[in-house]
């Protein structure tokens, strides 16, 4: 616990995560807008006492949006990073476990993804499938879920050869539980950072492909939408951009804290890095 | 070392293949096709059909996709449906620039990025390893879309410094034309590139400070290092001769894969700072359907990417005599 | 190691810096008094091709007319004048005969003849070619070359719009026949400038033709027509000096920030083109002519032009541009009135029988989704706007943005209920309506059929004096703003904004800019 308590990345981050979640969570109450009350003849207001973080381009209140606007970044970042890392473990897993033509296939179709310009792939998925946070959730697995297959395929590979692994076949020991007791706890360490890390990732990542027009639809509060607005009025009202990109920013700061912290508690020598 | 090389140059062929075949799927299922867009929405339903079959779109997709790699095979890329040039030149001029910001941004991601984490790391606890914590933190966790709008905001429109938008020439013939005596063209080529460059590299810069900190500090916990101080050798000869050699080896794989993120987040930079570059031509072509112009960028892209993987792996190799390829 | 380091930091610090500080040295404004005779001029999009036939973009359209001479040119009101034809006779309603000017050359030097016309237009009819606009020239027969000096247009049948089309680049028939695919980024023209270079995505540079038969133009020697996609980044960079000239599509609220600037001469006129709403009649809830009136009492126009458009586009009342000689201002469209909406749909059957707050009918609720394009701010913003007020009012409405040629295709398909849009380039009141708007027509997308209306298009297409055209669209005019298969949100401003050192240009509502000929680029 002293250890836990000392790293101080980790307690920033996790003091930021719990900030946004509060807010997330309580996003009702903290608010004293409807989400979606338009007023166009108080609109690009700058900050006030009634708005403390002036209005959007259709009067709305900017801290209601970006309140609410926690909700779908988190909930598309969680969905779209937990999604990615079960599967990406489960097959790094099983390629490493049984390997042979399995693994060979897998690697190659690894391969074509990792080739990818990352954003290039995000968007056609989302042209083809449409825009909305589901589509949007799909594009970002089929971004991610690689990483962990690679991650996790070495160090079970590493595993799999040591002493433990062998005896525990000897003795007959089903793959099932060779794969989950002995290879699954020991990847779990570097999955959960990476996934961390992910997050912050995942969550850039929704705003850029709202920022390009490929993300959700509007009314929905997406921050990158709302950067995107903001950047067109960036002479009359600055806030617009300000806001929303601080937001972002500061919730990718609280995941990227917590993972080094995180990393630092249960690889510190950074082996997996 | 050889046979090591080949392996990972034709594993690349299947890997093409497969992004040719995803793509090529992909694109023909998004709503909206080619002739669409060339025609316009004044466009009748036999005008469609005619320029299908112009195109060649008319055709079973295995077919075409068969013509395509049967094409590629031979290094035929096609011709972009709206640009009508072949898609080899188009790209290869976008790939200069990119090439070009993105060699700047990691230029200047190395130029911040290093000399930040060697002080950080050798005045450990300091208030300059605190400044330069905080800066890796933001840097690595500022969208570059978000610091290229501030950016922007900030030279081109408040202080008018820097051109908002666009390249100058070229900066290889900037720098030709520097020599024979006309500064100003390098001038403005250098003016162009600042903030695209430095919204790009910035993400760079925080990773590599914080890579050469934490592999600087490794190596400064090792034996002989505190053995070289015991000697009485000073702090900034030991940095130098010893450790900062030794540490080089995950800045250099950073240094390398920072390569290939720059040329992913270069999309997003290229669009705010309309920089003529292959992420915007991608972008461009998946907007305008342009099927072979799009899936001859992404090729591109990834083969540039795959090779300076290749590279960054062999300079590893050269640099660490331990590593042994098989 | 130690020196690669010091050396690298020292010459990266060194050129950042220069970098940084290069604006002390030479400034934007210097760097202009320069060059004086070049004028920078800001676009949205590249040139897809400089082949006039098969141009697509306004950018090709603007740069082509640079490049080339069409028969016509068409003045700030739109009305053809002479260009490479000095006079035509129209003997009877299905012929037409033109005079060519003698002495005109082409850029490589060779003489402009009645083939080069012949072949313009014999290769634009051409279905295999693949002309965008090739429908705009179908009632064309034949085209015929009498002598070197003269051209015969047979019609179909009597085509009033013709000669507002005629303003087509013509293109010298042996060096197109050459190049083929080629010949659109190699363009030859007779026009006053010609191409000298042409970075794709990035610039198309063109300089001042010396053989022009008009005579070379004097001041501006150089144009360089830059592509910055963003509307905001181009407002921006006229600001910084990094362009002369900027036009629409701009974002309205640069316009308004830049007209009050003392550096910049900011003309805003009424467009060519309106924006609309398109109702598809052939979907079950909007094929009831009275529900479609609903709806068109819930766009909040006046809102949306003063405050999204910021009053740079104008409230339409009908589908007649203020510009054109068929306009009146006496035709109403239903007018924003949420009281009557409701009433109406109450009236047809949609109340909120289950308490739910969203009207219904016969079980099913009353579900609207409205779509329009990624690429135009303006419009996301109408749409979401409009989204708002019809959920206030009980219907259950949703938006659906996605790029161009996806929305385009759905609209195409008829897969669509409201989609938000525009025309644009409507010389013509036929070029407006139509296509569109006739049972059958090529882009009457939303399947609306009335016989009186059908008839009344015939009739403007075919009577030959210009009244009797007038009278048959104002009619059908006022059957389609009382019918609504169109609510015309809009009339589309356009806007140019240049510096003022820029005298002697005469803004064009097409962003024309061949009057940069005789324009000069003098100091403030």
């Amino acid at each position: 616990m002293h250890r836990v308590l000392r790293n101080r990345s980790l307690v920033l981050g996790a003091l930021i995560i719990f900030a946004i979640l509060f807010v997330a969570v309580f996003a009702s109450w903290l608010v004293s807008f409807p989400l979606n009350e338009m007023n166009m003849a108080h609109r690009l207001a700058p900050p006030d006492s009634e708005h403390w973080m002036g209005t959007d381009n259709f009067g709305r209140d900017l801290w209601t949006r970006i309140a609410f606007g926690s909700r779908l970044s988190l909930l598309i970042a969680l969905s779209s990073v937990g999604v990615s890392a079960t599967l990406g473990t489960l097959i790094g897993l099983s390629v490493a476990y049984f390997g042979g033509w399995l693994d060979l296939l897998f690697m190659r179709v690894v391969d074509v993804f990792l080739g990818f310009p990352v954003i290039i792939l995000a968007l056609t998925l989302v042209a083809v499938l449409g825009s909305g946070p589901v589509n949007v959730t799909i594009a970002l697995i089929a971004v991610f879920w690689t990483q962990y297959v690679r991650v996790v395929r070495s160090i079970a590979l590493a595993e799999r050869e040591r002493d433990y692994v062998e005896a525990a076949r000897a003795i007959g020991a089903s793959s099932w539980r060779i794969l989950s007791h002995h290879l699954l706890p020991n990847s779990l360490g570097p999955v959960i950072v990476l996934a961390t890390l992910g997050l912050g990732t995942a969550i850039v990542a929704e705003s850029a492909l709202s920022f390009l027009g490929f993300g959700v639809q509007p009314p929905a509060p997406s921050w990158g939408w709302t950067l995107a607005y903001g950047m067109r009025y960036l002479r009359v009202d600055p806030y617009l951009s300000i806001f929303p990109g601080l937001a972002i920013m500061i919730t990718v700061l609280g995941f990227n804290l917590f993972g080094d912290g995180l990393r630092d508690l249960l690889d510190p020598r950074g082996i997996s890095r | 070392m050889l046979s090591y090389v080949i392996r990972r140059v034709l594993l690349l062929i299947p890997m093409m293949l497969g992004i040719v075949v995803i793509l090529f799927g992909l694109m023909r299922l998004i709503p909206g096709d080619p002739a669409v867009v060339l025609l316009g929405q004044d466009a009748t339903p036999q005008a469609i059909a005619q320029m299908h079959h112009a195109l060649g779109l008319d055709r079973p997709l295995i077919v075409q996709l068969g013509i395509y790699i049967a094409h590629l095979a031979v290094g035929d890329l096609g011709r972009s449906i709206f640009q009508h040039d072949p898609v080899s030149q188009i790209v290869l001029v976008h790939l200069s620039a990119t090439v070009e910001l993105t060699v700047t941004a990691l230029f200047l991601a190395i130029v911040i990025g290093l000399p930040l984490g060697i002080v950080a790391a050798v005045r450990q606890g300091s208030v300059i390893d605190m400044a330069n914590m905080v800066f890796a933190q933001l840097g690595v966790s500022m969208p570059v879309f978000w610091l290229g709008i501030l950016l922007m905001f900030w030279f081109a429109v408040l202080l008018g410094w820097l051109p908002a938008f666009g390249r100058g020439a070229p900066l290889l013939q900037a720098i030709a034309a520097a020599l024979s005596g006309h500064p100003q063209v390098l001038v403005d080529s250098l003016r162009h590139l600042a903030m695209p460059a430095f919204a790009l590299g910035l993400n760079g810069a925080a990773f590599i400070s914080r890579i050469t900190r934490s592999s600087m500090l490794d190596v400064l916990h090792e034996d002989y290092i505190r053995t070289a101080l015991a000697k009485g050798l000073t702090g900034w000869k030991v940095v130098y001769h010893h450790t900062l050699r030794n540490a080089f080896l995950p800045i250099i794989s950073v240094i390398g894969l920072q390569f290939g993120t720059l040329l992913g987040g270069a999309v997003l930079t290229e669009t705010i700072f309309s920089w003529p570059g292959v992420g915007r031509l991608a972008v461009g072509a998946i907007s305008q359907r342009d099927y072979p112009l799009l899936q001859g960028t992404v090729l591109v892209i990834a083969l540039l990417f795959s090779l300076v993987n290749l590279a960054v792996d062999l300079l590893y190799a050269l640099i660490d005599p331990r590593i042994r390829f098989d | 190691m130690k020196r690669l380091v010091k050396l690298v930091a020292v010459l990266g610090l060194i050129a950042f810096i220069a970098g940084l500080t290069a604006g002390d040295w030479v400034t934007p404004a210097q760097a202009q008094q320069a060059e004086v005779s070049v004028l920078r001029v800001g676009t949205d999009v590249d040139a897809g091709t400089l082949d006039p036939r098969l141009e697509q973009d306004t950018t090709a359209y603007r740069v082509t007319n640079l490049i080339y001479d069409g028969l016509v040119q068409l003045d700030a009101k739109l009305q053809p004048q002479p260009d490479l034809a000095v006079s035509w006779k129209n003997p009877d309603p299905k012929t037409w005969i033109f005079q060519l000017r003698s002495g005109v050359k082409f850029q490589d030097g060779t003489p402009v003849t009645a083939e080069d016309v012949v072949y313009t237009f014999q290769t634009m009819l051409d279905p295999n070619f693949g002309a965008p606009h090739r429908g705009l020239y179908t009632p064309i027969e034949k085209v015929e070359a009498i002598d070197a000096h003269t051209v015969k247009f047979t019609l179909k049948q009597p085509y009033a719009p013709l000669l507002s089309y005629l303003d087509l680049g013509i293109v010298p028939k042996h060096v197109a026949e050459k190049e083929g695919q080629n010949f659109g980024s190699h363009p030859i023209g007779s026009g006053p400038f010609k191409l000298v270079r042409w970075d794709k995505a990035s610039k198309i540079v063109l300089e001042a033709n010396p053989d022009f038969w008009g005579g070379e133009p004097q001041f501006i020697k150089k144009i360089e027509v830059d592509v910055v996609p963003d509307n905001t980044a181009r407002a921006q960079a006229l600001e910084a000096g990094d362009l002369d000239l900027i036009q629409s599509p701009l974002s309205p609220q640069d316009v308004k920030r830049l007209a009050k600037d003392k550096r910049f001469t900011t003309v805003q006129m009424t467009g060519t083109g309106y924006t609309y709403l398109n109702f598809n009649t052939k979907d079950p809830i909007l094929s009831d002519v009275k529900v479609r009136q609903a709806l068109a009492m819930l766009v909040d126009q006046k809102t949306i032009v003063d405050q999204i458009y910021q009053g740079i586009d104008k409230a339409a009342t009908s589908i007649l541009l203020p510009g054109s000689w068929a306009y009146t201002d006496t035709i109403k469209q239903p007018s924003y009135d949420p009281q009557r909406a409701k009433a109406l749909l109450a009236q047809e059957g949609w109340k909120d029988t289950n308490g739910d707050g969203i009207l219904d009918k016969n079980g099913k609720k009353l579900s609207i989704v409205l779509s329009t394009h990624s690429e135009d701010p303006n419009r996301i913003q109408v749409v979401e706007y409009l989204q708002n007020i019809f959920k206030q009012n009980g219907i259950d409405s949703t938006v659906n943005i996605s790029d161009w040629p996806s929305f385009i295709a759905n609209v195409q398909d008829g897969k669509y209920q409201i989609a938000l849009l525009g025309w644009l380039n409507l010389v013509d009141p036929d070029r407006a309506m139509y296509n569109q708007l006739h049972t059958g027509g090529g882009f009457n997308w939303g399947g609306y059929s009335n016989p009186q209306v059908d008839q009344l298009l015939d009739k403007g297409r075919t009577a030959s004096s210009q009244d009797e055209r007038a009278k048959a669209y104002r009619e059908a005019a006022k059957i389609i703003a009382e019918e609504v298969p169109y609510y015309i949100l809009t009339y589309q401003g356009y806007q140019v904004i240049y510096t003022t050192a820029l005298k002697g240009f005469v803004p064009n509502s097409l962003g024309m800019l061949r009057s940069l000929v005789h324009a000069s680029l003098g100091g403030p």
